[in-house]
């Protein structure tokens, strides 16, 4: 892998500024869009997704947008099998609990540079901005019950690449 | 008659959606009822919830930055 290794990228520490550019390339370039207030920091859903549209921009004309997808998705549990007594439960051992100390930012920004860019954007707007699946069709395409699959398909993926991450830094 | 307990690939399919709150109260219960048996899916459920707890709070920080 990985897509982040030796690429340009973003990092963690880099992202207010990043918002910052956007938000003033908006004011100086966009529709006159007044930087959000304190109260109304989160904006409405178009608004968010606006901005997340914008930033992707702003990456993208940087250079940073990193566009490959290096790891394959999580790999698929094991189920007993249909005549078995325990049919449809797992048959797999437990994974080792999750060692929370080590899902630094980093490790988080690492991770979310391995899914493919489909994946990222799904996650980051659902579940780092709040945006509802339901209102994720202002970025994605596809039906409501695909959102929610992608979503789904999304944060096991992320969550494989965290797991990754974080035994590569043990 | 109590209702059946999800099996693994039910509750795999119910995580996303209990983890949002998207899920009927009945089957929230019938899928924690389910993580109580069953290990594997339990540390699924710990792993999904650390990992997406640390993306925000990554969020959070990266734009108070």
């Amino acid at each position: 892998m990985s897509a982040g290794d030796g690429s340009a990228g973003v990092s963690a520490a880099s992202l207010g500024r990043l918002l910052a550019a956007v938000l003033s390339r908006r004011g100086a370039d966009g529709p006159a869009v007044a930087a959000p207030d304190h109260q109304s920091a989160a904006g409405t859903v178009s608004e968010r997704c606006a901005l997340i549209s914008a930033a992707v921009a702003e990456l993208a004309d940087r250079g940073d947008l990193d566009q490959s997808s290096a790891d394959p998705p999580a790999p698929a549990a094991s189920y007993f099998e249909p005549d078995h007594r325990w049919a449809g439960w797992r048959a797999d051992d437990p994974p080792e609990v999750p060692d929370t100390a080590s899902f630094g930012r980093d490790a988080v920004v690492r991770a979310l540079r391995r899914l493919p860019p489909a994946m990222r954007l799904a996650l980051v707007a659902h579940d780092a901005a709040g945006i509802p699946v339901e209102d994720l069709h202002e970025l994605l395409a596809g039906t409501v019950d695909q959102q929610i699959a992608f979503v789904d398909t999304a944060r096991r993926a992320y969550v494989a690449a965290l797991a990754a991450e974080a035994a590569g830094a043990s | 008659m109590p209702a059946t307990l999800p099996d693994c690939h039910t509750a795999d399919r119910l995580l996303g959606r209990w983890y949002d709150g998207q899920i009927d109260p009945e089957d929230a219960t019938l899928y924690e009822q389910h993580l109580l048996q069953c290990p594997p899916c339990l540390v699924e459920n710990q792993w999904l919830r650390a990992a997406l707890h640390a993306l925000q709070d990554a969020a959070t920080e990266g734009a108070s930055q």
